[in-house]
């Protein structure tokens, strides 16, 4: 009888009591409390360490399989790296040539440099090609990251908690330096293994110890220029896609403008005693500093960068003309190539100035978004 | 407790609203909006289903959950939408992009969207020349509406400084501009503290009395029930009950499936139960583990349990500290009627 | 500075409540203006309703308690701690439910709520784990792994709730807890907000407009204007009335009924449709059940029908007009 009627309940909860009135006192049986219980944990206040909460969740908020604007040139500029390490690769072995067939007295009638530090003018060029890539990239992760706050009122959520203005701009800030670092430092990385696996026995490593020091900072100060400025955009609005089309504008008009002017100055007379200020002038945009403290950082000057491809065929070099065609088409490229030298500046711009106008570009946006992101307004009155 | 106009007393720059057709027309009550099954889709989604209704001067006010398709109504009285089928008509005319009705038509909506950089006079001056109103006759207007809405001495601050209060009554001072016939206002008491909250109440039941319709969409039951007896229910797009809290409630009485529940405090609660079962209109007796002297009874004939009480106390000589129809409530008769099925 | 029903409420046994948050002499001054001219409060345990006019200064407490605003003179302390030496361990032990919609965008409900219990400080395990309970425990729990952005405005206010919770506070502010919510799920909230108030080692402060809201959930209530106490107390201690008075509902008003009842010695103070008043002679007053017996037997002499009668208690928008007005 009991077993049936047992049976007949059915329900576990059912079940649990009719155990509970079987084992007469027994302490198994037991209904859990699911009422609310409050927290008595633990709460730590990591003094110097808060901000990283919001880096990791920045990070984890951008690292998706839809953020294509991240992952397409993502991949665009390793494949650029990889194009001019091969690049680099097969000229490197036809200067090499070139040397011992003497065809590189040739070259230095034509007024090319000494290839002496032929990686670093590689790495360079592979940084300020993938310049504009980097930049989507930023458009991508930080547009919205302060805008779509401000759209959402999460500084309410943020600020009722103990995190200071400085903890939340500098975590997202870190969030997106470290996306962005990613993009420049890993491919570089890679190219310098690369060469340090190829040219090892040509002395790459023990002929400049501190290239990988240089490149490192080389490719971290663009990540941190575009952290900075998308990040400020960012702040004064309440929509990603607003901000992002405003920092867009900021980077393009600001990009031309340098550049038109510098070659203006260039063309221009007064400009050929000056040297400097042109040098400064066009690299006054976000890219032109990111290139132009990588010019010092990698110790490479312009001239190098602009003859580096040069020297190549040598067997047809040093063939004669063999019609009056082909000899005019060699003297249009002669004459085009010392067109190009003559419009490069000479110069690295100068490094004081570097820093500055890269400075207040990291400073600047970072204090306008301080001053925007207000914590006091959590209640409006 | 609601007070219905006997004899409407409509300002006589307001014509009379013109008969519907084929209607006999009952001159001092016409119908100011009138729905006839009205339905409105969107895509997949029904906004109102089958609805029909009337809705006279007076202060009306219109309820239900979240979704039940109150702002679809909203949107097809103030002419924002058109009805799938059926014909939705304000002043005997479809408002929608009808110049003639939406001109003696006043809206307060919900939404909070100003120019923050405009004072609170600008604004309303500026959307009554939009209304067509200048000059003189555009001043008084607005320094009318402004006064009854009790802004007179703050209109000229930025409305960015604005509480939500002082919002709320602008947005009032701009829908009843033009004097209009019905007023429409999507949760007025939003945000107001209960001083204005009073003030608000006061003007509605105010306007409601000169003969226009307003029509108030509220989830703040306690203040309904102190406004308006007429009310419109709605849930998942149909129109559930409509008209006088009263005899809906009556109504639910007579439909014997809905129980009552009558709370009494007394001293012997057991005895006075015991008593009450001999009573035939009572279904029901519960008592309260936490509270002693609480007894609850489930009826379904109120009426013949309250005859039936004064008896059974006196005879047992209860000494009865309360008695409470919990029920009574509009937010009570709401729930029945929202759980019904 | 006190007026006469300012002290601060007592328990049972007399002695004073432990105050939650205690503030002295407070000024707080916004750019020039005085908001706070030297208040002096103490909050008790328990849930009380913050209550007053727009303009009184609740929320410039508020901030003031949450260690937003530096006040000027005076002092301010929030479970022990100083408001202006410790702001950000104070955050940390208290919760805050906005009155506006808030949400971190791009995140399901349980990652907003993990991840606002990390802010506080938590350990991301623990956050998790106790994000879906707090979720389950405000009704979220089937709708916990979809985008916030995709939620109803009972949900977010709901979530809201949640991640107010989640770090186990033992102080949690509700700014207009119902806002935007429709009759049934302004009952959900407020039991929540009962529940959660009592015995579970929380206190509460609830800043509303709406009265009943406070009346259902609260305990006590401190009443501000101008930046200062005008009234303070327990709910039922508020409530008493001075005299016996009671109210009585019929069915149809009936002269005779009320002929019946003066006859006994009570009289008619106020009538509102078939909704009475009556204050009691002393004799009544005293016995307890006289009331009832005295209304039944008018009732069953007048043939009027009573639907129901109750002390008169005064409402706390009684309170708070005369609080306001005085």
């Amino acid at each position: 009888m009991r077993g049936s009627s047992r049976s007949r309940t059915g329900t576990p909860a059912a079940a649990v009591t009719a155990a509970a009135a079987d084992h007469a006192g027994g302490s198994q049986s037991a209904i859990t409390d699911v009422s609310y219980r409050n927290y008595e944990g633990e709460l730590h206040l990591r003094p110097y360490f808060r901000w990283w909460t919001v880096t990791v969740a920045t990070i984890r908020a951008n690292v998706n399989r839809k953020k294509l604007g991240y992952w397409v040139p993502a991949a665009l500029i390793l494949v650029i790296y990889f194009f001019m390490g091969i690049l680099h690769y097969l000229t490197q072995n036809v200067r090499d040539q070139m040397s011992m067939t003497g065809a590189g007295m040739m070259g230095g009638m034509l007024g090319l440099e000494a290839p002496v530090n032929q990686y670093a003018v590689t790495f360079y060029q592979s940084l300020s090609a993938t310049l504009f890539l980097l930049f989507i990239a930023a458009l991508t992760i930080g547009s919205g990251s302060i805008a779509a706050d401000n759209r959402a009122n999460a500084l309410l959520v943020y600020f009722a908690r103990p995190i200071t203005r400085f903890d939340y701009l500098f975590g997202k800030w870190m969030g997106i330096f470290l996306l962005l670092a990613a993009l420049t430092v890993v491919p570089a990385l890679l190219m310098y293994a690369f060469f340090a696996v190829t040219y090892y026995d040509v002395g790459f490593l023990s002929e400049n110890p501190w290239l990988i020091l240089r490149l490192l900072a080389a490719t971290l100060i663009p990540a941190a220029l575009q952290a900075s400025l998308v990040l400020g955009f960012s702040a004064w609005s309440k929509a990603p896609r607003l901000a992002a089309a405003v920092y867009a504008g900021f980077y393009f008009l600001l990009g031309n403008l340098t550049v038109q002017g510098g070659r203006m100055m260039l063309a221009s007379e007064s400009a050929r005693a000056r040297p400097q200020t042109v040098a400064v002038v066009s690299n006054m945009a976000v890219d032109g500093v990111a290139s132009g403290m990588a010019l010092h950082l990698l110790d490479v000057t312009p001239r190098q960068v602009a003859t580096s491809f040069e020297g190549r065929e040598p067997g047809r070099r040093n063939r004669p003309p063999r019609n009056a065609e082909e000899r005019a088409r060699r003297e249009r490229r002669e004459q085009r190539f010392q067109e190009r030298l003559d419009r490069t500046t000479t110069e690295r711009p100068d490094l004081a100035a570097m820093l500055l106008i890269g400075g207040a570009m990291i400073l600047l946006p970072l204090a306008a978004a301080h001053a925007k992101v207000r914590a006091v307004e959590v209640i409006r009155g | 407790m609601a007070e219905t106009p006997t004899a409407p007393a409509v300002p006589s720059h307001i014509p009379p609203p013109p008969p519907m057709p084929g209607e006999e027309s009952r001159a001092a009550v016409a119908p100011l909006i009138s729905f006839q099954h009205v339905s409105r889709w969107y895509g997949q989604i029904i906004g109102l289903n089958d609805v029909s209704c009337e809705v006279g001067p007076g202060l009306t006010a219109l309820l239900g959950p979240n979704g039940a398709g109150k702002s679809t109504f909203i949107r097809l009285v103030t002419g924002q939408l058109r009805p799938t089928t059926g014909r939705a008509l304000v002043l005997g005319e479809s408002p929608f992009a009808n110049a003639r009705v939406l001109g003696r038509l006043g809206y307060c909506p919900e939404i909070d969207n100003f120019y923050e950089e405009m004072t609170g006079r600008e604004f309303v001056t500026q959307l009554a020349a939009m209304s067509g109103f200048s000059g003189r006759d555009l001043k008084e207007r607005v320094d009318r509406s402004i006064e009854r809405v009790g802004m007179s001495d703050r209109c000229d601050r930025k409305v960015g400084g604005y509480s939500k209060g002082m919002r709320q009554r602008i947005k009032v001072a701009q829908a009843i501009l033009h004097d209009p016939q019905v007023l429409v206002l999507d949760e007025p008491l939003n945000g107001l503290d209960p001083v204005g909250r009073l003030e608000m109440t006061a003007l509605m039941s105010a306007l409601a009395r000169e003969g226009r319709c307003v029509l108030v969409s509220s989830h703040i039951l306690y203040e309904v029930e102190q406004l308006t007896d007429n009310i419109l229910l709605m849930q998942r797009g149909r129109l559930l009950a409509r008209g006088s809290v009263r005899d809906i409630r009556d109504l639910m009485d007579r439909d014997t499936q809905t129980p009552r529940h009558i709370v009494l405090r007394v001293d012997r609660p057991r005895a006075m139960a015991a008593d009450l079962l001999g009573v035939p209109s009572v279904m029901g007796v519960r008592f309260d583990p936490q509270d002693p002297g609480r007894l609850e009874v489930e009826t379904r004939d109120p009426r013949a349990f309250f005859a039936a009480l004064p008896d059974v106390v006196l005879a047992g000589d209860y000494g009865v500290e309360s008695v409470d129809s919990p029920d009574d409530h509009l937010e009570s008769i709401l729930r029945n009627l929202l759980n019904r099925k | 500075m006190s007026s006469p029903d300012s002290s601060p409420p007592v328990t049972a046994t007399g002695a004073a409540a432990p105050a939650v948050a205690s503030v002295r002499e407070l000024t707080v001054r916004y750019g020039a203006r005085t908001v706070l001219p030297g208040l002096t409060l103490d909050i008790p345990e328990g849930c009380v309703g913050l209550l007053g006019p727009n303009g009184a200064g609740k929320t410039t407490l508020l901030k003031t308690l949450m260690g937003f605003l530096k006040p000027a003179a005076g002092e301010a302390h929030v479970l022990g701690m100083n408001v202006a030496t410790d702001p950000l361990r104070i955050r940390q032990r208290i919760g805050l439910m906005p009155e506006q919609e808030c949400h971190i965008p791009g995140m399901s409900a349980v990652q907003f709520v993990a991840y606002a219990g990390e802010l506080t400080g938590m350990p991301p395990a623990q956050a998790l784990r106790r994000a879906h309970e707090v979720l389950e425990y405000t009704g979220l729990g089937e709708a916990r792994y979809r985008e916030v952005e995709t939620y109803s405005t009972g949900m977010k206010q709901r979530i809201k709730l949640a991640q107010a919770l989640v770090h186990g506070p033992k102080l949690l502010f509700l700014d207009e807890p119902t806002n935007g919510l429709d009759p049934q799920g302004r009952d959900e909230m407020l039991d929540l907000v009962r529940d959660v108030s009592h015995g579970k080692g929380l206190s509460v402060i609830v800043s509303s407009h709406l009265l009943p809201d406070i009346e259902r959930t609260c305990d006590s209530v401190v009443v501000v204007r101008s930046g200062q106490v005008v009234r303070q107390g327990l709910l039922t201690d508020l409530a008493r009335t001075m005299n016996a008075e009671y109210e009585v509902d019929l069915l149809l008003y009936s002269p005779a009924f009320v002929e019946a009842v003066s006859g006994s010695g009570a009289r008619l103070v106020a009538s509102e449709g078939s909704r009475l008043r009556f204050s009691l002679g002393p004799e009544q007053a005293r016995t307890a059940g006289a009331a009832g017996r005295l209304f039944f037997e008018a009732a069953r002499q007048s043939g009027a029908q009573v639907r129901g009668f109750r002390p008169a208690l005064r409402r706390l928008e009684d309170v708070f007009m005369e609080a306001i007005e005085s």
